[in-house]
């Protein structure tokens, strides 16, 4: 073979392929279920009689686009509330339920609770023996306040090891934030 | 106000340009080629003017005589001597001279002169040889060309960086690959261009209107990649080895390059390198996962039959880089975190080697093909065609098990087939060319999130031509471009809606310029297309605190631009190169912040929106250099100022380069036993940036930095047939503290400390 026509062999070869590339597909991929977003953000406070209060965060249609719905509610001054709390991705049906997820890495997860207003504690725990947050207590104050307010953060890989963060102090915890959200409350007496 | 200032400082440069008229109409040159090492002439050497027909043969004393037009300030040829030299040299006349070159019998020991002007419209006015990229395996392509003034690099820390130019980068520069014009998906700064310089044999960069030869996308300039056919009268194969230490990140990079005859005409041209590296320092901590991995494959093979010419190209490109895990953060409130710590939250006691998330995985394939057929002495048919294929996946900090799933996962395919014919005498040149491309955008699925790059096809037909003419003293060159693109965007709306969007635009470029002696001015408009991400991203930028937002109401950018060459003749042994540059946009594209953060279930982030504008950008780039040959040292200075305004609102744009300076000095010498031993020393000054959208920033722009840098060669002929070169350099050498406003990192960490770096390299 005379090898003064192995680049034009390998030319053709080049052109093959450009040819055979092009337009293997014309339809985009169909629409995404994304997989990690947070709709909704649900906390569930019940008093000592067994009365329930629901704040929730919902975003349907993630982040961007629509404005998100914040819904806050009414708390008694001076009561300690049991608090749970549910995440949802709600774009999805049927809705999944994130909270699964944080339960299964509770040692990469912790929440963060602070207010003007209230006092919290933690009452779960990971496998290390540090705070989550998926369940917590929270002490209201002595004074109505009509515009009192609650932030809820969610960090992922904190240090949990930092100097006052199993006691939620968020200054030394780092990590990313998943969740950020203030609910508006009205405290009575 | 502005404005004025720009037209006056141009106008000034201009008029000052026109005092220097008046020269004779040749020059006669001769040049003589002697052995490096015992003086001895060499009376085989051959130069051939790249603009001639033929090559001069020394004579018994290795002496060419030329007579050439004093319209050619800067000569550009070729040198072959003996079997191992042939390489490209280039050298400045202004008058009668004499010159006297030493030759090495390796080709890569002749280090090209970086060019300063030029007469011919068609040459790069930045030509990096095979030496030099040899020198600079190790460097990231921005990083290749960041000290040459006029040209910096915008970057997201390490490697991830792109080149600028005059203060435009990204889809205003076009990289040439070998013919294929380089299509990533580098979208934003937080992305480098998926090649390498080792991606090919030399490096040719155009800052100045090269949008009629390379497409709409080199409004801002273009890097022409290429490799050289090998000589084919070669008895044996020559190559080179580049062995290299980073100390700043314990890594290592291996880089090889081999040519010679495969068979009767048949020459063949293979690159390989891989390079990594883990976690690098800055002067006071643990950059955590910074570390990369690098994989570089190229076969070039030339051949030639009868008028012929061929050359067929494939390659193979890979990159797996970690991202500071520091600059991988929430919402605004993570940023204020992030701005208020001295030292990022993330860093270890020691440097890490593994690679984890967040981190970006790319690889680039081409294969290609150019040919040229002589129809005769000065007609010239070229035949091209080529295919690339990019993919990049980007993985992040995910929940659930996710952290194997990347979060980006795009493919993007391009062919094209072009054929030209160019015309070429020693005072004429003409080209016209048509290519045709299609290129395929394909976001995969199974990422579990909305893509950031919709599907896409698109479809460019480009006609083009360009003239070049000699009058006398005088050379007038002119080009036109046309470019019909189509193109289809298909995708699903937040609502799950199906959406088909098709557009058409009518793109060009053109250009006009006179040339004098080496002064050289010359005028461009072109109008490039709004590339995807500028019209589709939609989403959050974990890394910026930021959701980024394109505008499907974007246009087509269009540019008027004039840049201004003056060489000053040098008297004393000084050289002084100035250009000026000043580009008009009525309809500049850019992000710009919103005045309030928008609120999302993470928080609350500030949305950065492409939007259009008047914009205005100009600058001025400076050289200066002195040889004191008793002394055996080089000085040399170089240093560039940019600014850039959006009229509308009169402020200052983003990311425009800071002031910058860099003295430097350099001494050789030659010691015994076929040695010789060079150092240089040089002081890199990087000013505050003075224009910056003062709204438009989370934070004010770092303090000036003032860098050190050093370095010693001693380069060993060892044997006839193989020498070396061992190379110990430092950058940064007094580990300065400090950040730089072009490196998004300079939110949450400091830039890299001392970096010694060690390489050995070998040819043969």
């Amino acid at each position: 073979m005379n090898c003064k026509f192995l680049p034009f062999l390998f030319a053709v070869f080049a052109i093959t392929m450009t040819i055979s590339s092009c337009s293997e597909d014309d339809t985009p991929p169909p629409p995404v279920n994304e997989e990690e977003l947070i709709t909704t953000l649900n906390v569930f406070l019940t008093d000592t009689a067994g009365n329930t209060v629901t704040f929730s965060f919902v975003d349907l249609d993630g982040d961007g686009g629509n404005a998100p719905n914040i819904t806050g509610g009414t708390l008694m001054t001076g009561m300690t509330y049991s608090g749970t709390m549910t995440l949802l991705n709600e774009s999805e049906t049927p809705a999944e339920d994130i909270t699964i997820e944080i339960q299964e890495e509770d040692d990469e997860h912790q929440f963060f609770f602070s207010s003007d207003d209230a006092t919290f504690a933690y009452t779960d725990q990971d496998g290390n023996g540090n705070p989550v947050g998926l369940t917590f207590d929270m002490t209201t104050g002595s004074m109505s306040n009509t515009s009192a307010s609650m932030t809820v953060i969610l960090r992922h890989e904190p240090d949990k090891a930092g100097a006052g963060v199993s006691d939620g102090d968020i200054t030394n915890a780092g990590g990313e934030t998943d969740i950020e959200v203030t609910f508006p409350f009205v405290l009575n007496m | 106000m502005q404005g004025l200032r720009y037209i006056a400082i141009f106008l000034l440069f201009m008029l000052s340009s026109g005092l220097t008229f008046g020269q004779s109409s040749s020059f006669n040159v001769s040049i003589q080629f002697l052995d490096h090492h015992d003086m001895s002439p060499l009376p085989s050497a051959s130069f051939k003017v790249e603009s001639s027909e033929n090559a001069s043969i020394a004579d018994t004393e290795g002496k060419i005589h030329l007579n050439l037009p004093d319209s050619l300030s800067t000569i550009r040829g070729l040198v072959r001597y003996g079997c191992c030299l042939n390489n490209h040299i280039e050298f400045e006349i202004h008058s009668d001279t004499s010159l006297v070159f030493m030759l090495e019998s390796h080709s890569e020991w002749m280090e090209d002169i970086t060019v300063h002007s030029e007469e011919h419209h068609n040459h790069a006015n930045v030509y990096i040889s095979s030496a030099k990229l040899i020198e600079a395996a190790d460097a990231s392509f921005a990083q290749l060309t960041s000290h040459i003034p006029g040209i910096t690099m915008i970057s997201y820390g390490g490697q991830i960086a792109k080149p600028m130019i005059h203060g435009l980068y990204g889809h205003r520069l076009q990289i040439v690959n070998h013919g294929i014009l380089h299509r990533d998906q580098d979208w934003g700064i937080e992305h480098a261009p998926d090649i390498s310089p080792w991606a090919g044999s030399q490096v040719e960069i155009y800052t100045r209107s090269p949008a009629v030869r390379y497409g709409s996308s080199a409004m801002g300039g273009a890097y022409v990649i290429s490799t050289p056919m090998p000589s084919s009268d070669e008895g044996h194969w020559h190559g080179s080895v580049v062995n290299s230490l980073y100390f700043n990140g314990l890594g290592a990079g291996l880089h090889g390059r081999i040519n010679g005859v495969l068979a009767k005409d048949v020459m063949l041209t293979y690159s390989g390198s891989i390079q990594g590296q883990g976690d690098q320092f800055s002067s006071d901590y643990i950059l955590t996962n910074t570390g990369m991995r690098q994989h570089v494959q190229r076969v070039n093979l030339h051949s030639q039959w009868k008028t012929w010419q061929h050359e067929a190209h494939v390659s193979y490109f890979a990159r797996n880089t970690g991202i500071l895990r520091s600059a991988h953060i929430g919402n605004v409130t993570d940023l204020n975190e992030a701005l208020n710590r001295e030292t990022p939250f993330y860093t270890e006691d020691s440097p890490g080697f593994t690679i984890n998330n967040p981190r970006q995985a790319t690889q680039h394939y081409t294969v290609g093909s150019n040919s040229q057929i002589d129809l005769n002495a000065n007609t010239h048919l070229h035949i091209a065609a080529g295919y690339q294929q990019n993919e990049r996946q980007e993985f992040d900090i995910r929940r659930g098990n996710r952290d194997r799933i990347p979060v980006v996962d795009l493919k993007l395919r391009t062919s094209h087939v072009e054929v030209s014919m160019d015309y070429n005498t020693s005072s004429l040149y003409t080209i016209i060319g048509l290519r045709y491309s299609h290129e395929e955008n394909r976001p995969q699925s199974r990422t579990g999130t909305n893509p950031i790059i919709p599907f896409a096809n698109t479809n460019t037909t480009a006609i083009f031509g360009a003239l070049e003419k000699e009058f006398g003293r005088i050379t007038l060159f002119s080009g036109l471009r046309y470019e019909h693109v189509k193109r289809a965007v298909k995708y699903y709306s937040r609502q799950r809606d199906y959406v088909e969007q098709h557009e058409s635009p009518d793109l060009y470029a053109a250009n006009f310029g006179l040339a004098w002696n080496g002064y050289r001015i010359d005028f461009s408009g072109i109008k490039r297309m709004a590339n995807l991400y500028e019209r589709y991203a939609d989403g959050i930028h974990p890394a910026a605190a930021v959701i980024i937002r394109g505008d499907s109401a974007i246009r087509s950018e269009q540019v008027w631009q004039a840049n201004v060459s003056l060489p000053f003749p040098s008297t004393n042994g000084w050289e002084i190169y100035a250009g000026l540059y000043y580009n008009y946009f009525p309809n500049f594209i850019y992000t710009a912040s919103s005045p309030s953060p928008e609120l999302t279930i993470a928080g609350a982030f500030f949305v950065e929106q492409y939007i259009q504008n008047k914009a205005q950008l100009g600058g001025l780039d400076l050289t200066v250099k002195k040889s004191i040959e008793k002394a055996h040292l080089d000085f040399s200075m170089t240093s560039s100022i940019t600014l850039g305004q959006n009229i509308d609102s009169k402020q200052s744009l983003p990311d425009i380069p800071p002031f910058e300076i860099n003295p430097g000095l350099s001494w050789t010498t030659e010691l015994k036993r076929n040695k010789t031993l060079g150092l240089s020393i040089d002081y890199q000054y990087l000013a505050k940036a003075w224009f910056y959208p003062v709204d438009q920033v989370v934070a004010p722009p770092p303090s000036a930095a003032h860098l050190v840098n050093a370095s010693a060669e001693l380069m060993i002929r060892a044997k006839k047939f193989f020498s070396m070169k061992i190379i110990a350099e430092c950058q940064n050498l007094t580990n300065h503290r400090y950040r730089t406003y072009l490196n998004r990192w300079r939110y949450y960490a400091n830039e890299v400390g001392i970096q010694p770096t060690l390489k050995i390299l070998s040819f043969f």
